[in-house]
């Protein structure tokens, strides 16, 4: 996500469509790209983002550049997501669970030559889908976005050594959960 | 260091970018004498690959213009509320984005306009010129509602057209 200037920004702030509209378009590949990430719900996605967009538009009057706008953006797209997920009925139980990071292993499906690539990347991502959202939240902010540890924490508003524990657990899990070699042939 | 503290390093710090010089020399001195760990860098160098394959979606096109909507609707009640600022947001509203939608929305104002004042100059009405004099008389005194504002551009086109 690009930095947005001030100017553009204080316009959004004064009801200026147009510069909405600005912010809009450097904003919302990632918001939508995260919460369909966290979600995993085409419509779920779809209604956190106009969420989010709604909050970011109340918001911009009393958004005072203390810190950066993206960074401000990370943290309301994230909760939002996070809440939504929490929230949706469609969960289950052990989903809501903090400790359980990781629901259930698929079963290792017997592939085909040519299908190993693709049947390997849907499972790997069938994995991720599983993590609880606070981790899938700090994964995609350092692998997507490609922000320090220091940004994530600040983002999200915790510690740094929950950052580095939250990838590590996170990294750990998918280890553990996945094929190993079959993880290195997808590549 | 031993395994257990270079695999820590490698599955955070050191895949991050975060390790200090002096960590990142130790764990690249292991690697080379490890090939345990060095099978774990591996490991997570294509889980990372995974990872980022999944690439970003794109956020549909209707997304847009339903924020769009939700915003004009909050500006419209709040100046609604203020009492002041209606005709600029319609215009806003029809000219905004859509030059279809804008010239239709012309077009039916004055097909309005011209059925009105034809209602008004005729002694006798057959019943469809009373129902569109209805309607419209419904849509014209009917101002303070936003509701209006969708209704114009929907309803009496689906009626004319
Ligand atoms: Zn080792």
């Amino acid at each position: 996500m690009d930095e947005i200037s001030k100017e553009i920004l204080k316009r959004a702030s004064q009801g200026d469509i147009k510069a909405f509209e600005e912010i809009y378009g450097h904003t919302s590949d990632f918001v939508y790209t995260l919460a369909f990430k966290i979600t995993r719900n085409i419509s779920d996605a779809q209604e956190v983002c106009q969420d989010v967009f709604m909050k970011i538009y109340h918001g911009l009057n009393g958004f005072q550049f203390r810190s950066a706008f993206k960074t401000w953006v990370y943290r309301i797209t994230v909760n939002t997501a996070i809440n939504y997920y929490r929230k949706s009925a469609r969960q289950s139980k052990d989903r809501l669970d903090y400790d359980g990071i990781i629901e259930s292993i698929p079963d290792r499906r017997s592939t085909a030559e040519g299908a190993i690539k693709s049947d390997n990347e849907a499972r790997f991502n069938g994995l991720v889908d599983k993590l609880i959202p606070e981790y899938k939240a700090c994964l995609i902010l350092r692998e997507i976005e490609g922000l320090s540890y220091q940004e994530i924490a600040t983002a999200l508003k915790i510690p740094i050594n929950t950052v580095r524990s939250r990838l590590k657990r996170a990294r750990e899990t998918l280890l553990e959960e996945s094929g190993k070699g079959l993880m290195r042939d997808a590549v | 260091m031993q395994c257990k503290e270079i695999q820590d390093l490698l599955k955070a710090d050191y895949f991050d970018g975060e390790a200090s010089q002096r960590d990142q020399r130790q764990v690249l001195e292991h690697l080379d004498s490890c090939g345990k760990c060095r099978k774990l860098e591996e490991e997570l160098r294509t889980q990372r690959v995974l990872f980022q394959k999944e690439k970003l979606q794109n956020a549909p096109e209707s997304l847009w213009q339903n924020i769009r909507e939700a915003i004009i609707k909050e500006q419209l009640n709040q100046e609604e509320n203020a009492g002041y600022g209606v005709l600029s947001r319609l215009k806003e509203l029809f000219l905004g984005q859509r030059p279809a939608f804008a010239l239709a929305s012309v077009f039916t104002l004055i097909l309005c306009i011209a059925i009105f004042t034809g209602v008004f100059m005729q002694e006798r009405q057959s019943p469809v010129q009373v129902n569109s004099r209805e309607s419209i008389l419904g849509y014209s005194l009917d101002n303070g509602n936003s509701d209006l504002v969708y209704g114009l551009g929907t309803n009496i086109e689906q009626y004319f057209f």
